[in-house]
């Protein structure tokens, strides 16, 4: 890595280590509800949505009503976005005269978004209206984040609260997350975009003649509006087709490094939110340490092999240092204007959070490098993880550890004052076990289907297998970045993409509130002599250890037949 | 038609989930503190 790759990272930790605990601050204060200075601002407005839909905000929900309201609201989503997606051509703010998407396109862009994944087997230039990118996708990257958020605050309260049955309001959770938190950052965040150079128009195509004397089309649109909340709600979903590598999405090295940050900042800050809303901040920033090590792992280790470049190159008449006109290192599928290490640090940032978005194609990376990749999302996203999403699966894990170390020690385990017991064991283990079933059974089913052998896959052998693996790896874990080799509009990608991401969203997200469901209903034993203590750095490590050792038990075969076996190759 | 199976798909996923949600419910168990814990924390008035 370079002085300059270094002084890049040593800035984003900065910058995050300076606004992370005080957006936690903000958030948790949204989240408790008690009266704020932005009430005049915002109180108005959430009454007015409560009376005209109809919410009692003061009706806290048990688990399973909460759950049924969010199982309620995305339903609907679906189904709007399907309906939206399949009239596109009729319906207004359609300047390049986009016709209506097919069926499953339809369907698996639909339940891509509604479940914060953003896998897109499209093209946004090409495929979809502004109408469509607007009111459809667009409101769904904050709806999406916020219901992710809303399932934290409920499993937070079910650490926090004893003795009671509640874990809050769905649609007030909903409501006020939406509001308080990603409306007005998204705002301001989009107004920055712009001045960086990021383009926020109505227009459609623009037809310009190139120096070369041919004809290029410009596309035009609400990029920046979009581009905002795809970063903030780890959405990550493209207004075009090349995602962040795209110069209208992502114009500059600043631009990207701020983008880069936002990607990072609301799932770091939740850590923050923890910590005060079980009033503990020592809890927070264990789960931090978790989170930043993780992070810190993946994005380093990536840095240095995609800087390092292709070893196969070595000695064939090719340099790959770095000099006054190179960045050096692997720059296949990269943007000059990034380089690699600026490309790697985003790629090693995006697969750890639930994000997605991509400034450089994952297929071209180094064998290694594509290992790294998917090792984060296979990990679950918990580096530091997708918004809401993210913290919950580290709590899980936390609770998990907690198990573990009881049994090793032979005392009842506890987390946070609640004893840990065999149901919430069972939840966990439901948790743990939906994704890699997702992910290892549809990856196995689809090798033998004629369509994913002789369509989907361009690379035979090894990447072949790497790219399909990396597709439900993505979907499972609700990512959304793809490999880029794979074609995925495709009858059976489409629909078992979209049925991989409904039960890696939906199925994870059900256990987590039934745990906090379960967990809220327990009284706070006071700690005592037996009582592992959740906040020191044994217990980080602990974390990180079950974390690892559950996500390579359970994909290093996987791991194995493809990129693991592309870097041997190359070494031999 | 495409349609037709694309909606009876969501709506039955959706049941599935319904499902889940059951079948978590069943592993939580019954809830204790219906009996105890609500009816010590009514006012003093409504539990007379």
């Amino acid at each position: 890595m370079t002085l300059a790759a270094w002084a890049q990272f040593v800035a984003l930790v900065v910058v995050l280590a300076v606004t992370a605990p005080p957006l936690g601050r903000y958030i948790a204060r949204v989240y408790e509800g008690g009266p704020s200075r932005l009430d005049r601002v915002f109180g108005p407005v959430e009454r007015f949505i409560y009376r005209i839909c109809r919410i009692d905000p003061e009706r806290e929900q048990r688990w399973n009503v909460y759950t049924l309201s969010l199982l309620a609201f995305s339903v609907v989503g679906v189904l709007f976005l399907y309906l939206m997606l399949r009239i596109q051509g009729s319906l207004a703010l359609n300047p390049t005269d986009m016709v209506n998407v097919t069926p499953a396109l339809a369907f698996n862009t639909a339940v891509s978004f509604v479940t914060n994944t953003n896998w897109q087997n499209y093209g946004g230039e090409s495929t979809l209206s502004h109408f469509s990118q607007m009111v459809g996708l667009t409101v769904q990257n904050f709806v999406s984040a916020a219901v992710g958020m809303a399932v934290m605050a409920a499993l937070i309260r079910g650490l926090a609260r004893a003795g009671k049955r509640t874990i809050g309001n769905f649609w007030v959770d909903l409501v006020r997350t939406c509001l308080r938190i990603l409306l007005p950052i998204a705002l301001v965040f989009a107004v920055v975009l712009i001045a960086t150079g990021v383009i926020q128009n109505l227009h459609g195509f623009t037809e310009v003649h190139t120096v070369a004397g041919a004809t290029q089309k410009i596309p035009g649109g609400p990029v920046a509006s979009q581009e905002s909340i795809k970063m903030l709600g780890t959405n990550g979903g493209g207004f075009f087709n090349a995602n962040s590598a795209h110069p209208f999405e992502n114009p500059t090295s600043f631009s990207d490094f701020l983008e880069l940050y936002s990607i990072l900042i609301v799932p770091f800050a939740l850590a923050f939110t923890f910590g005060r809303m079980v009033k503990d901040k020592r809890q927070g920033y264990a789960v931090v340490a978790v989170m930043a090590i993780l992070w810190f792992g993946a994005a380093v280790t990536l840095q240095y092999l995609e800087t390092g470049g292709n070893s196969a190159l070595d000695g064939r008449g090719t340099t790959q240092a770095v000099t006054a006109t190179s960045p050096g290192g692997n720059l296949e599928g990269k943007e000059l204007r990034f380089g690699p290490a600026a490309s790697a640090l985003w790629g090693g940032s995006t697969t750890g959070t639930s994000n997605g978005s991509v400034n450089s194609l994952h297929d071209s990376y180094t064998a290694s490098g594509g290992l790294v990749t998917m090792v984060n999302m296979k990990l679950g996203e918990v580096s530091p993880g997708g918004v809401g999403v993210g913290i919950n699966g580290l709590l899980v894990m936390a609770i998990l550890a907690v198990f573990i170390a009881g049994l090793m020690v032979g005392r009842t385990p506890e987390y946070l004052g609640k004893k840990i017991q065999a149901s919430d064991v069972k939840l966990v283990a439901i948790y743990i076990l939906v994704m890699p079933l997702i992910v290892l059974g549809f990856t196995a089913g689809s090798v033998f289907v004629g369509s994913v052998k002789h369509t989907s896959i361009f690379n035979p052998g090894a990447h072949g297998f790497s790219e399909l693996l990396y597709a439900f790896t993505s979907a499972g874990n609700n990512n959304g970045s793809a490999f880029a080799g794979l074609t995925g509009n495709t009858a059976w990608m489409n629909s078992t993409l979209a049925v991989a991401m409904l039960f890696g969203r939906f199925f994870l997200i059900i256990p987590t509130l039934a745990l906090a469901g379960s967990l809220v209903r327990k009284k706070h034993v006071p700690p005592s002599a037996g009582t592992f203590p959740t906040h020191t750095p044994l217990f980080v490590v602990l974390v990180i250890g079950v974390i690892l050792i559950v996500g390579a038990l359970t994909f290093l075969p996987a791991l194995a037949l493809g990129p693991i076996v592309e870097q041997l190759k190359i070494l031999h | 038609m495409a349609d037709v199976w694309v909606v009876l798909a969501v709506v039955a996923f959706f049941g599935v989930c319904t499902a889940l949600v059951w079948g978590c419910d069943r592993i939580i168990g019954p809830d204790e503190l219906e009996d105890t814990d609500e009816v010590a924390n009514e006012p003093a008035a409504v539990v007379q």
